[in-house]
């Protein structure tokens, strides 16, 4: 009998061959998962016991794979170990495979893996191949004497990664075979053959076999060099989830590993917009990446790349993120009741994190869609390979393509975007850990008009229009375990964000910001219960700004006369803000078993000060815990407020101070998590939020000199999101999220529902309680993937979403002077819906192999029901008719991601 | 600065919304013409002083044999308006659109007239042409500044054809009245031609077109239609300035490059209909195969003008050329008579 081939399976994939579930690879953690910061090192096999190969099933030659989900402990110690599949015999009975590799793996010591806070319990998926055994030659083939005739080198299509310890074959005419193991860098030498035809052979469980014929020289005479190359019979099995961590923290902390969820429809092949298929998350208008995360704002959630706020995280029209995809490890989405570790923020959290594994062999990566184009190197470098880099790069290139739609208008609409990182990583040093990273974005969008044509009746708004907005950052991380129960995390970052307007000659707005970041957490495990993490989060920096209007922008709110003449409106300013946010938490396990009960309480303390405008405090206790009460089921629970300082906007006073302060929500939340086995596991959580001192305008506005925002708003948000989701184990995984919710908005409470002063058109200002923009009520994705032999993969997405409100207009009255019609309302503000989206988006994929590189083609097809869906309403001029902006049509969007490593 | 500098969600409509919301959807467009309308209120003087007398005209559009039952004219000082023109009671407008003021008896009549005038009733067409003497008092409590400045008092109309049953039915509009003491007060332009296809033609003329052939139109604005006139900037700079006049495009029939056109370059391009049985985007021609298109004229200070031709369409074989003689000599002398009538739709209840 051959021995056993135990191989790590990543996520269910078929065997990494010669790893022999030594090393297993540390992987991302799974799409829908609970989960703490990423794994920075999986755990390896130390000690393994080969399970007894059950005789009826030796006697039957019978064979299979057995998967199993094994839990770890901190220690790194099997602590369960549970069957998800195995092979059974034709009757359906067991072979007993995997009562077998279950009880041996009982016995089994990984090394445990860790995060940066030191060793985590986690859970991985193994594949236990059973072979049964090849007949056995009488006697094995001796090693050859004499002169080395044939030398070469066997590496593995597509990858180049050179093949440790396979087997090769030599057999010469007279029926000589020889056979040797190949050494670590893939090489081997036989010899002992009579010269002239040879064939050679090289075959491995989970690769394709290899027969070469060729000549085999004298002996004594120059060896033949012949390299061999083995095509894996998986190449995917990289680039799925394996290890994950044991959910033990925030209550809904849901972590998106890249690359399963890269082949789902409708996301461009950006990870980054799967959040949007998530519980929770409203579906965006128009594919669009707005994210309006349980009833919240798009600008209150708040958005990270590696623990550093950036103001956005999709390019222009949010088709795509501002980091390449290959480049991102995982995605944490928290849709509410998170830790103090993230702040200044009501609605939901998006953490983007990116790569810290890197692989031996340089890697390059050239993708290529219908929106753009980018690349990514990466590799190591370095004493021992101690030094992990990558840099990557994209450009779009819509707007070479746009004109040929436009051509014949005169109009030119030119959107482009580009982003760049770059990431050095100091894996290999001693008791720590220095990375430095540096990326950044810009947006431009112009629409230029042909001279002659007039875009409006103002001469004021005449010519081009012109946007940019750009983010650059400079981070350094530092993680350093000062003592067995001490790790520091000091991360400085430097950056600069831009935004830019301008319409015709007139209209001009800029506004920069130089901000400096730095994030620092010391946690300390105090004891075996308790784990305290103290915090700095600060951000300051300088900004400036300059309007440039043709008129007085307030009198368009105070007392607008399209006869009155106009004088140019210039505003200019700078100063400087700080915001030194501390906070403290705490997880305690009071009970043995650490993994039954944890406490969260943590408490984080808000200030912002904007030198001579604005100075602001707040308090956000925050408490959640977790208390697994069956075997493999968890309540979840938690309660706190959330503060989040006004945007810069509304802090904005020329020549006085600003009475406004942070707005506020209560957020609660009560859930359930069960492990249904197999991979299976379900979610669901009630929340509710009530949210007040919501900034709104004011009324009592007066003129310039008017502070122009109020916190008189408040608002609620509530319902309950599920997910149930198959982990990608084997061929297929998938899940059904579905969020029923109601998200609601009162402007001005205390004015009694009156209309303040009906300044702002056709808005809420003064009928109580109205539907918020994005309040869907229902909200059901179903997504799946199957993997295909011979690397085709298919996928596909269904949504069935409420329409948004609107609010209906009956009519409108001619204001003769603006040769312009207003719109009176036939209800109140978002007072009638949109009818239900529905669409269903497939993908198909194929990877080709070659020797040096590897290419995957894709085919996104995107709304192929073609369903009608209609985005908004569009009224005509007098408002007497209205028809539906609808959604995207059908579109087929072709790409392409080539690989190389060398 | 307390948060990040983020870019409006709206940016990331911007471009999928360019790309793929805001094509054709079928919508009525303003330029067409196909219901009744208020085109145009222009005002004599445009820019009265305080207890001056002011008559009003408007330009009105109904469609094929439509007639105007009634207009209503209402005009009130700034502090009795609101974003749609001047308050006035629900209930009275009714009475007045529920189309029973025959029903009443005269007493009742009379009462309702006398609320109406209370409520600032200044001309109810066909009966009572628009006149109104601005209030003495209009400027009171502005310094010599403001004065100069003045207000915009404001002029509802209500249009109700006959027949209406529905307030769909009614075409609502307002226009500002600036009340001043201006050293330069504001006149109205005047719209003196059109330039077709090279050749200068009068406003009211009708031209032979033919099917498929796109049709330049330049209005003719005379030199001192164009106006200068002083202004004292808030910081007590005072400036010359020039109006920046701007023509609003309408059309029963065919399509226009641009609903706008503004001074200096204020030449559009009409597209004709298609040829009868020939599917058309826009409305295709009446029986009669001739178009109306007219152009109303705003100097953006208040004063309006307007002017219309019509199109007669026919095969190329049919069409005589151009000349300066084509067709004049229906309405072209409407700025003479003073009457506003310079277009074939600008008499009240005409069309």
């Amino acid at each position: 009998m051959k021995p056993l081939l135990p191989t790590l399976l990543l996520a269910g994939s078929a065997a990494l061959s010669t790893a022999w579930a030594q090393e297993p690879t540390p992987a991302e953690a799974p799409p829908v998962e609970e989960e703490l910061p990423p794994i920075t090192a999986g755990p390896s096999l130390v000690d393994f016991v080969e399970a007894p190969y059950p005789d009826a099933a030796a006697a039957a030659r019978a064979e299979g794979t057995v998967r199993l989900l094994i839990a770890l402990s901190v220690e790194g110690a099997v602590t369960r170990a549970e069957v998800l599949d195995e092979p059974v015999a034709e009757d359906g009975s067991s072979w007993g495979f995997g009562e077998a590799a279950a009880a041996a793996a009982l016995q089994w010591r990984f090394t445990p893996a860790r995060d940066t806070t030191g060793p985590i319990p986690v859970e991985l998926e193994f594949a236990y191949d059973f072979v049964a055994p090849e007949p056995q030659p009488e006697a094995p083939p001796p090693p050859f004497t004499g002169p080395v005739q044939i030398t070469g080198r066997l590496r593995e299509m597509g990858t180049r990664r050179d093949l440790d310890g396979f087997p090769v074959i030599a057999t010469d005419a007279s029926g000589t075979t020889v056979q040797v193991q190949t050494d670590a860098s893939g090489r081997f030498a036989l010899g002992g053959l009579a010269a002239g035809p040879v064939t050679l052979s090289a075959t491995f469980p989970g690769f394709s076999r290899i027969d070469k014929s060729l000549s085999a020289p004298d002996a004594g005479a120059e060896p033949l060099d012949q390299d061999l190359w083995l095509r894996n019979l998986s190449y995917a099995e990289d680039e799925i989830v394996g290890v994950y961590r044991i959910p033990t923290e925030d209550v809904t902390r849901r972590t998106i590993s890249t690359d399963e969820i890269k082949r789902i429809p409708g996301t461009f092949g950006d990870p980054v917009r799967v959040v949007q298929n998530l519980p929770g998350a409203a579906r965006a208008p128009l594919g669009t990446g707005l994210l309006v995360i349980r009833g919240a704002n798009p600008e209150d959630s708040g958005i990270y790349i590696d623990g550093i706020r950036v103001p956005l995280i999709y390019h222009l029209g949010g088709y795509v993120s501002v980091i390449n995809a290959d480049l991102i490890d995982s995605i944490d989405y928290l849709p509410g009741m998170y830790g103090v570790e993230y702040g200044r923020s009501m609605g939901g959290v998006i953490d983007v994190k990116t790569k810290r594994e890197y692989p031996e062999q340089t890697r390059v990566t050239w993708n290529t869609d219908v929106l753009d184009s980018g690349f990514l190197v990466e590799g190591t470098a370095g004493k021992n390979d101690g030094l992990g880099f990558a840099a990557a790069a994209r450009r779009s290139y819509i707007d070479a393509f746009i004109p040929i739609f436009t051509g014949g208008t005169g109009f030119t609409i030119k959107p482009r975007w580009y982003d760049y990182q770059l990431k050095l990583d100091g894996v290999g040093m001693d008791n720590g850990r220095l990375s430095a990273f540096v990326f950044g974005f810009e947006d431009v969008l112009r629409v230029a008009t042909p001279e002659s044509f007039a875009q409006g009746t103002d001469q004021d708004t005449q010519g081009d229009i012109g946007t940019k907005y750009g983010t650059h950052r400079g981070m350094l991380r530092w993680e350093r375990r000062l003592a067995d129960d001490l790790t520091l995390d000091f991360v400085p970052s430097f950056g600069l964000d831009l935004i830019q307007f301008n319409l015709g000659s007139e209209f001009d707005v800029l506004q920069r910001q130089w901000l400096v970041e730095l994030r620092t957490e010391l946690d300390w495990e105090a004891s075996e219960a308790v784990d305290v993490l103290a915090g700095l989060d600060f951000i300051g920096g300088t900004y400036d700004f300059a309007v440039e209007f043709p008129f007085d922008p307030t009198e368009t709110f105070t007392n607008y006369d399209p006869l009155a003449e106009r004088e140019p409106f210039t505003q200019a300013g700078d100063g400087w803000a700080w915001g030194p946010d501390l906070y403290l938490e705490s997880d305690i396990r009071p009970l043995q078993d650490r993994d039954k009960l944890l406490l969260k309480p943590g408490v984080r303390f808000n200030m912002v000060n904007i030198v001579d405008q604005v100075e602001v405090y707040g308090l956000d206790p925050r408490f959640s815990g977790r208390a697994r009460l069956v075997e493999g089921g968890t309540l979840k629970f938690g309660t706190g407020l959330y503060n989040q300082p006004p945007q810069p906007f509304e802090s904005w006073r020329p020549g006085g101070d600003v009475d406004l302060g942070f707005e506020r929500a209560w957020a609660n939340e009560l859930g359930w998590e069960q492990q249904l086995g197999n991979g299976l596991d379900a979610d669901v959580a009630l929340f509710y939020k009530f949210l007040d001192r919501q900034i709104v305008g004011n009324p009592d506005i007066e003129g310039i000199d008017s502070q122009f925002y109020v916190n008189e708003g408040i608002g609620r948000a509530y319902g309950v999101e599920m997910i149930i989701r198959q982990a990608p184990v084997g061929r297929f995984f998938g899940w059904i999220s579905y969020t029923l919710s109601r998200s609601v908005r009162n402007d001005y409470p205390e004015r009694d529902g009156a209309d303040p002063a009906g300044l702002f058109g056709p808005f809420p200002t003064g009928q109580g309680w109205y539907a918020y923009d994005f309040d869907q009520t229902h909200i059901l994705v179903a997504v799946a993937g199957y993997k295909l032999p011979k690397e085709w993969e298919l996928s596909g997405k269904v949504q069935y979403v409420t329409g948004n409100p609107y609010t209906p207009y009956s009519g409108g009255v001619y204001d003769i002077d603006q040769d312009y019609y207003f719109g009176y309302s036939a209800g109140d503000y978002n007072s009638s819906r949109l009818p239900p989206f529905f669409a269903m988006d497939l993908r198909v994929d194929k990877m080709f192999v070659f020797k040096n590189w590897q290419l995957e083609v894709f085919l996104d097809l995107l709304n192929v029901v073609r369903g009608q869906n209609p985005e908004f309403t569009q009224d005509n001029y007098d408002y007497t008719e209205s028809a539906y902006i609808r959604g995207l049509p059908f579109i087929p969007s072709p790409g392409f991601e080539a690989e190389f490593r060398f | 600065m307390p948060r990040l500098l983020r870019p409006p969600p709206v940016l990331l409509l911007g471009l999928p919304l360019a790309l793929v919301g805001c094509g054709n959807n079928g919508l009525a467009q303003a330029w067409q013409l196909d219901r009744l309308r208020i085109l145009g209120v222009r005002a004599t003087p445009a820019e009265p002083r305080p207890g001056e007398a002011v008559s009003f005209e408007a330009l009105y559009y109904l469609p094929g044999d439509d007639e105007l039952e009634l207009s209503v004219w209402i005009a009130c000082l700034p502090e009795g308006a609101d974003d749609f023109g001047c308050q006035v009671d629900p209930e009275l407008l009714g009475e007045l659109t529920s189309g029973g003021v025959e029903d009443l008896t005269p007493d009742e009549q009379a009462a309702l007239f006398e609320d109406l005038v209370d409520a600032g009733l200044v001309g109810a067409e066909p009966f009572v042409p628009p006149v109104w003497v601005t209030p003495l008092d209009a400027l009171d409590g502005l310094d010599d500044q403001e004065r100069l400045e003045g207000v915009s008092a404001v002029v509802n109309i209500t249009a109700i054809p006959k027949g209406a049953t529905t307030q769909d039915d009614i075409e609502l509009a307002y226009k500002r009245l600036p009340i001043s003491e201006a050293t330069t007060p504001n006149h109205n332009p005047e719209l003196t031609g059109f330039v077709v296809d090279g050749v200068e033609v009068a406003p009211g003329s009708t031209i032979p077109w033919t099917w498929g052939r796109d049709l330049d139109i330049i209005p003719v604005l005379p030199d001192d239609s164009i106006e200068t006139y002083t202004y004292t900037a808030d910081d007590g700079t005072v400036e010359e300035r020039v109006e920046e006049q701007f023509i609003t495009w309408y059309t029963e029939a065919g399509s226009f490059d641009q609903e706008y056109s503004l001074y200096p370059t204020v030449d559009v391009v009409w597209s004709p209909p298609a040829p009868p049985g020939l599917w058309s985007l826009w409305p295709g021609a009446d029986a009669s195969q001739e178009v109306e298109i007219i152009g109303v004229v705003r100097d953006r200070r208040g004063g309006m003008a307007w002017g219309s031709l019509t199109v007669a369409l026919a095969t190329a074989d049919q069409v005589a050329p151009l000349s300066s003689d084509t067709g004049s000599g229906d309405d072209a002398g409407a700025s003479d008579t003073g009457s506003g009538a310079d277009a074939g739709a600008s008499d009240t209840g005409s069309r």
